[in-house]
């Protein structure tokens, strides 16, 4: 009984957690019907995503003088995605960041195994 | 009258339109210095970044190129630190972070390598911020820039947010430094909303494999590898940390370790603070874009540490009674180091005055410092391709 009612209190609270956070959504949406518009437009041509991947590359070389905004800026591009691609790099992010790590993880288990305590460090 | 003009340009232009902005500048810069020396949050960045706001907000300041007549020019010195430190090629967040890697000791994490897939759990925080800033109206390059806010890293969130051409730099960088310092109060609240007292009791018991000095050579070298084939854009991030770290780990270089984790890291941190400050002028800093970023600053934190803590009650499912791990371990996993680590290991001894997860806190801690820049590199790498 008492295991269970641990659980309860873990469930109402994800609960609580989830329902906050789709509050938060709901209120969000509404408010920009334009960025709604955009969920069910096509991508963008690529010839324009190719552009901004070119001005990218010139931003590094591109000197800002008394302005914040450089001319080859890519925030003031008119390509502004859509709520998939941020998605899009959610999964691809966190995917990239575990492979790393568990990549990590498997070398430092090869190395920990194979330089272990029989070698002495001072013969380094 | 006009005899004295020259005396009174500067105060006229504080009644010009928007003149206010500057004297709300002002402010702002009077409250991060006040939270630097009072409340000690990050002092060493806050204080510079305080004074910066208000030294580019004095009408007409000297510290920012002004056009004095036809033919002469006068280079402000923020401003030329800001074009050669940070615009031109991100040098001064990079030269940190070779400060950085030499003062971090990765044996926890080596001993303990299990710690790694926190590092990596406690980013999600980056991720969500992006669909949160996206669905509040940013375009997909400020809300990549934003939501690496949650790295939990100064110098990362400095440099993506400035290679992605983000007009927000200043209001990331001042909420990257101020929940940096905010973490002891924002990690209990998350934790203590997704775990049970049950759970934060749970012992760890420290038993550490040896580590090699073989293997702390090789590890920086071989991590800068991975990432950078993983993630190219990573490696100027990764790199840096890592040659740092080589520094200090390969005993040969003993004055170059202390130099480059003590008065070099001092030099551009000062440097990095007042030279941020060149984005903190008025017109760009005071709007509700600002006020947004610093909710979702929040955010990012509070969903770096629910995640890294959703992860290991995840991982607790599959493994055996006696071997679960205590979900607050998970929550170090964000880039605040060591902050994060004494926070996680305090709320342990809150709860149960024996168990001790210092250790265990400071690898994940650790880990995700490793997390957090493979997670700017993995941005840089994806973003373009998507707008």
């Amino acid at each position: 009984m008492k295991r269970f009612s641990v659980n309860n209190k873990m469930i109402r609270r994800s609960i609580a957690v989830i329902c906050t956070l789709a509050l938060m959504l709901v209120f969000a949406l509404p408010c920009f019907a334009e960025e709604a518009d955009l969920l069910i437009m096509p991508a963008p041509e690529t010839s324009a995503a190719d552009q901004a991947v070119e001005s990218i590359e010139v931003v590094s070389d591109t000197s800002v003088s008394n302005s914040d905004v450089s001319d080859t800026d890519v925030s003031s591009s008119d390509e502004g995605g859509s709520l998939n691609d941020t998605f899009k790099i959610m999964g691809q992010g966190m995917l990239g960041i575990f492979v790393v790590m568990m990549l990590i993880y498997l070398v430092i288990v090869i190395l920990n195994a194979t330089t272990g305590k029989k070698k002495d460090d001072a013969q380094l | 009258m006009e005899f004295f003009s020259f005396l009174t340009e500067g105060v006229s232009a504080l009644f010009a339109a928007g003149g206010w902005k500057m004297i709300a500048m002002w402010a702002i810069g009077g409250l991060l210095i006040w939270l630097a020396v009072k409340k000690d949050m990050e002092p060493s960045l806050l204080l510079p970044m305080g004074f910066g706001a208000i030294l580019v907000n004095i009408p007409f300041s000297g510290a920012l190129t002004q056009q004095i007549s036809d033919s002469i020019k006068s280079v402000g010195i923020i401003e030329w630190l800001f074009e050669v430190g940070i615009d031109a090629s991100e040098a001064m967040p990079l030269l940190l972070f070779i400060g950085i890697g030499a003062m971090i000791d990765f044996g926890p994490l080596l001993s303990n390598p299990k710690m790694l897939l926190f590092g990596a759990a406690a980013q999600f925080g980056i991720f969500a911020t992006i669909t949160a800033a996206y669905l509040l109206g940013f375009d997909l390059a400020d809300a990549a820039s934003i939501g690496i806010i949650g790295a939990a890293d100064g110098p990362t969130s400095i440099l993506v947010s400035r290679v992605l051409g983000s007009n927000y730099i200043g209001a990331i960088a001042v909420a990257a430094y101020s929940y940096m310092a905010l973490v002891p109060m924002i990690q209990p609240l998350a934790i203590k909303l997704v775990t049970t007292k049950k759970e934060r009791r749970i012992r760890m018991p420290y038993n550490p494999s040896q580590v090699s000095r073989l293997t702390r050579i090789l590890f920086p070298i071989i991590v800068t590898i991975i990432a950078g084939l993983v993630a190219p854009a990573s490696v100027a991030l990764v790199g840096c940390l890592m040659f740092g770290n080589l520094i200090r780990e390969c005993g040969r270089l003993d004055t170059l370790s202390q130099t480059a984790s003590t008065a070099f890291a001092n030099i551009i941190t000062l440097l990095l603070g007042i030279t941020i400050s060149a984005t903190m002028k008025a017109d760009s800093f005071i709007n509700i874009e600002t006020l947004m970023i610093m909710g979702l600053g929040f955010v990012a934190f509070i969903f770096d540490t629910m995640a890294g803590v959703i992860f290991a009650k995840f991982l607790n499912i599959f493994l055996p009674k006696g071997k679960k791990i205590n979900p607050m371990v998970g929550g170090a996993g964000i880039s605040a180091f060591p902050m994060s680590s004494r926070v996680i290991a305090k709320m342990a001894l809150a709860e149960d005055n024996q168990n001790h997860l210092l250790m265990h806190a400071v690898g994940a801690n650790v880990a995700g410092q490793i997390g957090s820049v493979v997670a700017g590199g993995i941005i840089l790498n994806i973003l373009p391709k998507l707008i």
